[in-house]
């Protein structure tokens, strides 16, 4: 099955949504983590869609392929993939970070909640 | 001079970034060395960049040979390089104070300190968009270390919301990135900004919502402002000088290349937007009610670092009000308004935490009989005040002045403009003159011992007040400045073209 580029578009803003929802509702901290990466997810799959061409082949010179010009060969295009190989190194740095601080507020508090973590008495 | 050497004064921090936790597992005393001594570079350097700007224009430096639009490029513009050099001289007065410290980290902290240097360098004088995510990236990561060091309870839940906000606004400029990238096929900033007009309307508002998004999270604007009670209350005294003044340039400078070089359409005098509603109205709207709701939160707060913390929030947020009318003379404000808080704001965290010392809670009774404890840090807190809340002479008055000017050009705007204007200062003036009040009571039952001032605070005190002095008293040089750097804003064309440059490159 052939699936068009808007068609990408329209399921990762879908997936972009359910993890802000995710971000704004939820009230443990791991789950906020969790749809930070959902979020993050969404994001990469709009950015490869970006280099998306309808049945074309993937960037990889191989002897079959005639190189006349860059126009004539039916490839997608590989920078969004390189693109999105960092955006995966940044969001595993984040959320990692995330996590560790999760660590250190749990060992403080005993809870995720962060409906729980008051500070009236720190000020 | 090399062009080359704007890539120094990014790759030297973060190559001594990593060295520094080597040496540093030695000698700790090392680390420390490095981060000074890559600082002192980095101000060198930029000064003979500063020069060359100023005698040949834009400088453009190529990574890898690979000519705009393709490839990652720096440029140096006269506003970049100012902006810089005024990023170092705060961001060496946080260092000085963090070298003064003993602290059993320093080797971590100090490379975290210099990947956070390379990064607010990188988002200064990168031309691609892309890389300008990955800096911002980079800069947010750092914050949130660097806000989470002290380990309480209140630095580490202010350093997870941080990172929630920015994760979220990384995401919204990414999705932002990629649409440009999807429709244009480029990523460099010049080329983007030469070919936006061809962009459809539809896309346009796309485009311009998710960076929007992107920048509130980004720039303390409410209601993302959330984080900033635990961050400033929670961490040290140098990660607030770093998050008031080294933050703001940072998020204005973005806000210009984002909002001004690629949305706007410079003419003579303003700034207009081809998007099918009215901008300025929504930028005003934004950024005017972050004003009112910052000082509101300042006002409420008990806690002087949180205090600071909404005021420079409200300052920020008034600077980008001065940007977002469009016109010369609101840009001269932004940049006046820009200078005077970038240095004040150091000054007065610098101050208030040597005013409180010894102090257990750090409220507004800890300000009580502060002139007796701390007369010099006293006055230069004063100093601080007066440069923020806009004393005559001093830079901020004649940015409030010009905005006030500014206002009566465009007569839609005018009442908005001047009621926010007036509204902060009457709110900032309340509660600064409240601190300020408190440090000449004078309480009879208690001893007063005099607070021993370490030299480097003392230093750095006195550095800061006097270039806002210098600034205060050479108005010719600081006028000759904010024209320079408003000339360069308003010069998209120039800014295209030294990068876009008919494929020439020089063999350098």
């Amino acid at each position: 099955m052939m699936i068009d580029n808007r068609t990408l578009y329209i399921y990762s803003f879908i997936i972009f949504l359910i993890g802000i929802y995710g971000a704004i509702t939820n009230r443990n901290l791991i789950k906020i983590l969790v749809s930070l990466s959902i979020i993050e997810t969404a994001l990469n799959i709009f950015l490869v869609s970006t280099g998306y061409i309808n049945g074309s082949n993937p960037p990889i010179l191989h002897s079959g392929m005639k190189l006349i010009s860059p126009n004539s060969i039916n490839i997608s295009d590989p920078l969004p993939h390189a693109l999105v190989l960092t955006a995966i190194v940044i969001g595993v740095g984040t959320t990692a970070i995330g996590i560790g601080l999760t660590i250190k507020l749990y060992n403080h508090y005993k809870t995720l909640n962060v409906n729980r973590m008051g500070d009236k008495d720190e000020l | 001079m090399n062009y080359n050497l704007p890539v120094l004064l990014i790759a030297i921090p973060i190559l001594f970034s990593f060295l520094s936790l080597i040496l540093g597992s030695f000698n700790k005393i090392l680390s420390k060395i490095i981060l000074i001594s890559v600082i002192i570079f980095n101000i060198i350097s930029g000064i003979c960049i500063y020069n060359s700007v100023l005698k040949n224009g834009n400088i453009l430096t190529v990574i890898g040979n690979y000519l705009p639009p393709f490839g990652i490029n720096l440029i140096s513009t006269y506003t970049s390089i100012s902006f810089l050099i005024l990023l170092y001289i705060v961001f060496l007065v946080a260092s000085l104070i963090f070298v003064s410290k003993n602290d059993d980290r320093a080797d971590k902290i100090s490379s975290v300190l210099l990947l956070y240097l390379a990064s607010s360098t990188g988002i200064l004088l990168t031309g691609d968009i892309f890389n300008l995510f990955v800096f911002i990236e980079i800069f947010s990561i750092s914050n949130i270390i660097l806000i989470s060091i002290k380990d309480k309870k209140l630095s580490i839940k202010g350093s997870l919301k941080y990172l929630i906000i920015t994760s979220i606004g990384a995401s919204l400029y990414l999705f932002g990135i990629g649409f440009l990238y999807g429709i244009l096929g480029t990523l460099n900033l010049s080329e983007i900004s030469l070919n936006f007009d061809n962009i459809s309307y539809f896309s346009k508002v796309f485009i311009f919502l998710f960076f929007l998004g992107s920048i509130m999270a980004e720039l303390e604007v409410f209601p993302f402002n959330f984080w900033i009670s635990d961050s400033y209350a929670g961490s040290k005294n140098y990660v607030n000088i770093l998050l008031s003044g080294l933050s703001s340039i940072v998020a204005l400078y973005i806000f210009i290349r984002l909002f001004l070089t690629v949305f706007g359409y410079p003419t003579f005098i303003s700034f207009s937007y081809s998007l099918p509603f009215n901008v300025k109205t929504l930028f005003l709207t934004i950024f005017g009610l972050s004003v009112i709701v910052n000082e509101l939160a300042a006002l409420s707060s008990k806690n002087v670092k949180r205090i600071l913390g909404f005021s420079s929030a409200s300052s920020l947020s008034l600077i980008l009000l001065s940007l977002s009318t469009g016109l010369k003379n609101g840009v001269m404000a932004a940049m006046l308004i820009a200078i005077s808080v970038i240095i004040s704001k150091p000054l007065l965290f610098l101050s208030s935490h040597q005013i409180m010392k010894g102090k257990g809670e750090k409220n507004l009774n800890s300000f009580i009989d502060g002139f007796r404890r701390n007369p010099l840090f006293s006055i230069l807190f004063i100093i601080g005040v007066f440069t923020l809340v806009g004393f005559p002479l001093t830079p901020s008055f004649w940015g409030k002045f010009l905005l006030f000017i500014s206002a009566t050009e465009k007569i839609s705007y005018t009442t908005l403009i001047l009621v926010i204007v007036v509204f902060s200062i009457t709110i900032e003036l309340f509660y600064y003159f409240r601190l300020m009040h408190k440090l000449f009571i004078k309480d009879e039952n208690i001893k007063v011992e005099k607070t021993k001032n370490n030299f480097v605070y003392i230093f750095s005190g006195i550095l800061l007040a006097s270039i806002i002095i210098f600034f205060s008293v050479k108005p010719y040089f600081t006028q000759n400045i904010v024209e320079k750097t408003t000339e360069d804003i308003f010069d998209k064309s120039g800014y295209i073209k030294s990068c876009l440059k008919s494929g020439e490159i020089d063999d350098r």
